[in-house]
C-alpha cells in the first residue's frame, strides 16, 4: 500500500507540478493584492473606520479570494484527470494490482493534499492582517472563509467525476449537483452565516467524494450509456 | 465489477435534493412580486385612519369611506406629517391637539424606526464599538475602542492594535459588581456614528437579566435595569431620539412590545404597546410616531396591521388591516410544490436549510410523476423500483430528472 501511494503520488506530481506552482503563484498574488489594498484603505480611511466596517457591517476583507479555491479545484481536476481520459488511459491505472477503490482514493487524496497545501499558504498570508486587526477580529474573518475552501474540494471531486464519466449524456446528471453546491457555498452572505448549517457541508462533501467512485466503477465496467 | 447500490441511492437522492432546491427558487424569482401596501396613518384632524399613496399626485389620501383628498387637503388634514409644507404655505394651524404648533417641537417628537426579525437571526457580532456617551465635542462619536462580550469581556484599542488591560479590568469589575452572569445571550445597541449621543448597549446575561452598559467620561457605566417579563426578553431595538425620552423597544418572547424609559430617579420602566402580540421571529414592525400618535404597523404574511396609539400612554385608539394580494407565485406554489426547501429565510441572515410552504394539495404532481415513471417502466418490460418511487414522492421533478439522467438501474 505504501508503494502504491508513493508511486501514484509521484506520477500525479509529475503530471501536475506546474499546476501546483501556478496555483501557489496565483494565491500569493491574490493575497499580495489584498495586503496592498487593505494597507491603502487603512492609510486613507484610518484603521478605526476599517475595523468598525468589519465588525458592524460584516465586510470581508478577503472577499477577492472568494472564487479562487473553486477555480483551483476545477483546474487541478482537469489537469490531473484529462490526460487519463485520452485514449482511456485511466484503464491502465485501474489495472494496477490493487483494489480500484484504493487507487481512486489515492488519486483523490493527492488532489486534496495539493489543494490543502495551497489553501494553507493562502491563509498564512492572511495573517499579515494581524498587523492592523486584533486577534479576535482576525480569527473572525480568516476562519469565515471555510465555505469557500470546502467549495474548492467539492468542485474538485465532482469535476473529477464529470471527467471520468464515460457517457457524455450522463455527465449532465452531475451538473446540477455541482452548480447547486457551488451556488450555496458561494452565496452572497455575511461571514459565519453558515454557522448553523455545518451538516450541509458534511452531506455535500460525502456526496461529492462518492461521485468519482461511482463513475470509476462505470468506467471500469465499460459502460457507455 | 458490480456497482454498489448504495452509491446509486445516495446520488439519486442527492441530485433530487439539489434540483428540488433549485427549481422552486427559480420559479419564485420569475413570478414573485412583493406585496405593496399604502401608508396607513392616523389623522389628528379627521380622528380616523387614512390611507396614503404617494404615487397618486392628484389625490394622495383616501379615508376609510373611500373619499379621496387632494394634495392641499392632505397637507391640512395631516399637519404633523406635512408641517414643513404648511409652514411654507402659511397654512399651519396655531395649535394641534392642544399643543402649540412649533416646528422645532414637532420635529423633535418625530419618531421613525423599523424592527426586523433579522436582528436576532444573524451571525453574532464578534465585537462592538465603544462610544463615549457624552462627547465633549458635538458630533464626536468616533472611537478607537471596541469590546467583545461573550464568555468574557475584552476591550481593544484599535489605534494601537492591542488589548487595553486597564479598561478591560475596569469593565469586568463593574459587570461582576452588578452581578452580571457570563456569557451574554445578546448585546444590542445603535452602532451608527452619525448621531448626537450614544446610549450604549443593552445586554441580556446568561440568567436573563437585562443590563444597560455604556462608557461615560471614559469610565464604564453598567446598570441592571431590573426589567423582567414572564416569558423572558427576545430582543431589543435601540432608538436614540433627540429628546432622550426613551431607549428603544423591547420585545418579549411571547411577542409583546414595550417602550423602555427612564424616570427622574434613574430607574428603568417599560410602557407596553397596546397592540396584539406579534411573532418576533417572523413579523416586521414599523413605528411612525409624532407629537400625538404612534402609528405601529405590523407586517405579517397575511397582510399589514396598523395600530394608532396615543404617543404618551401608548394606549390603542384605532386599527386597520390591509390584506396581502396573492401574487402569481402564491397561486403557482399552492398547486405545484408540496414543500419547498429554503436555505435563506426572509426573516433571517443565516443560511439554514428549512422545509417551508407545505401544500398537501400539490402532492398530485409527485404522484403523477410516479405514474409516468411506472408506465414507462412497464412499456420497457420492466417494473418500477421502490427507491425510485420513494425518491419521486419525496423530491418530485428533481428525482424524475435524476432517474432520467443517472445510468439505468436495470443492470443491477
Amino acid at each position: 500500500m505504501k508503494i502504491l501511494i508513493q508511486s501514484i503520488f509521484y506520477r500525479e506530481w509529475l503530471k501536475t507540478r506546474f499546476v501546483f506552482v501556478i496555483s501557489l503563484v496565483v494565491v500569493l498574488s491574490i493575497m499580495l493584492y489584498i495586503m496592498l489594498d487593505f494597507a491603502q484603505s487603512v492609510r486613507i480611511s484610518g484603521v478605526t473606520n476599517i475595523v468598525r466596517d468589519i465588525i458592524i457591517n460584516n465586510t470581508q476583507p478577503l472577499i477577492t479570494f472568494k472564487y479562487i479555491p473553486t477555480l483551483l479545484g476545477l483546474t487541478l481536476a482537469i489537469c490531473q484527470f484529462t490526460p487519463e481520459m485520452v485514449d482511456r488511459r485511466f484503464r491502465l491505472t485501474l489495472h494496477l494490482p490493487y483494489k480500484e477503490h484504493y487507487v481512486m482514493a489515492a488519486l483523490l487524496a493527492y488532489g486534496v493534499i495539493v489543494l490543502t497545501v495551497v489553501y494553507i499558504v493562502g491563509m498564512l498570508c492572511a495573517l499579515f492582517l494581524a498587523k492592523y486587526l486584533p486577534m479576535v477580529v482576525l480569527n473572525h474573518i480568516v476562519f469565515a472563509i471555510y465555505p469557500w475552501l470546502i467549495c474548492g474540494y467539492i468542485t474538485y471531486a465532482i469535476v473529477v467525476a464529470l471527467i471520468i464519466e464515460p457517457s457524455w449524456w450522463r455527465k449532465i446528471s452531475f451538473v446540477p449537483l455541482l452548480l447547486t453546491f457551488d451556488f450555496v457555498m458561494l452565496l452572497d452572505c455575511q461571514p459565519w452565516a453558515f454557522v448553523n448549517s455545518n451538516i450541509l457541508f458534511v452531506f455535500a462533501v460525502i456526496v461529492a467524494f462518492l461521485t468519482p467512485f461511482y463513475n470509476m466503477i462505470r468506467f471500469k465496467n465499460g459502460e457507455s450509456r | 465489477m458490480r456497482i454498489s447500490k448504495t452509491y446509486y441511492y445516495i446520488l439519486l437522492f442527492a441530485i433530487g435534493f439539489c434540483v428540488s432546491l433549485s427549481v422552486p427558487y427559480l420559479v419564485q424569482i420569475a413570478t414573485y412580486t412583493p406585496p405593496k401596501y399604502p401608508l396607513v396613518l392616523y389623522s389628528s384632524q379627521l380622528k380616523d385612519i387614512v390611507y396614503i399613496n404617494y404615487s397618486d399626485n392628484m389625490c394622495p389620501m383616501t379615508d376609510r369611506k373611500g373619499r379621496k383628498y387632494t394634495t392641499s387637503e392632505f397637507d391640512s388634514l395631516m399637519p404633523l406629517l406635512n408641517y414643513r409644507q404648511l409652514i411654507a404655505d402659511g397654512r399651519m394651524p396655531s395649535k394641534i391637539g392642544g399643543f402649540d404648533s412649533d416646528a422645532k417641537m414637532i420635529r423633535s417628537y418625530q419618531t421613525s424606526f423599523r424592527i426586523s426579525p433579522t436582528r436576532k437571526h444573524q451571525p453574532k457580532h464578534v465585537a462592538y464599538p465603544v462610544f463615549e456617551s457624552i462627547p465633549r465635542r458635538v458630533g464626536a462619536i468616533n472611537t478607537d475602542y471596541i469590546f467583545s462580550l461573550d464568555k468574557d469581556v475584552e476591550i481593544y484599542d484599535i489605534s494601537l492594535n492591542k488589548l487595553d488591560k486597564e479598561k478591560t479590568q475596569l469593565l469586568k469589575n463593574e459587570l461582576l459588581r452588578r452581578n452580571f452572569t457570563f456569557p451574554a445571550q445578546w448585546v444590542i445597541g445603535n452602532t451608527a456614528t452619525k448621531k448626537r449621543y450614544d446610549e450604549g448597549y443593552f445586554v441580556l446575561d446568561a440568567d436573563g437579566k437585562l443590563f444597560h452598559m455604556k462608557m461615560v467620561n471614559s469610565r464604564p457605566f453598567v446598570r441592571d435595569t431590573h426589567l423582567t417579563t414572564n416569558s423572558g426578553w427576545h430582543s431589543f431595538h435601540p432608538y436614540e431620539p433627540t429628546l432622550h425620552n426613551f431607549y428603544g423597544i423591547l420585545i418579549s418572547n411571547d411577542g409583546k412590545l414595550a417602550r423602555v424609559n427612564i424616570d427622574d430617579n434613574g430607574s428603568y420602566y417599560v410602557q407596553w404597546l397596546d397592540i396584539p402580540n406579534i411573532d418576533p421571529d417572523i413579523d416586521y414592525v414599523r413605528v411612525l410616531g409624532n407629537l400625538l400618535y404612534w402609528n405601529v404597523t405590523v407586517t405579517k404574511p397575511e397582510g399589514e396591521y396598523t395600530y394608532a396609539l396615543n404617543a404618551w400612554m401608548l394606549s390603542a385608539i384605532d386599527s386597520a388591516f390591509v390584506p396581502a394580494k396573492e401574487s402569481t407565485w402564491n397561486k403557482i406554489n399552492k398547486w405545484t410544490f408540496p414543500f419547498i426547501i429554503r436555505l435563506k429565510q426572509e426573516n433571517s441572515l443565516l443560511i439554514e436549510p428549512k422545509i417551508t410552504d407545505i401544500n398537501v394539495n400539490a402532492i398530485w404532481v409527485h404522484i403523477l410523476l410516479v405514474g409516468i415513471y411506472a408506465y414507462r417502466k412497464r412499456r420497457h418490460g420492466s417494473h418500477a423500483r421502490w427507491y425510485a418511487i420513494v425518491a419521486l414522492l419525496c423530491f418530485g421533478l428533481g428525482a424524475f430528472l435524476a432517474i432520467a439522467f443517472l445510468p439505468k438501474n436495470d443492470i443491477y
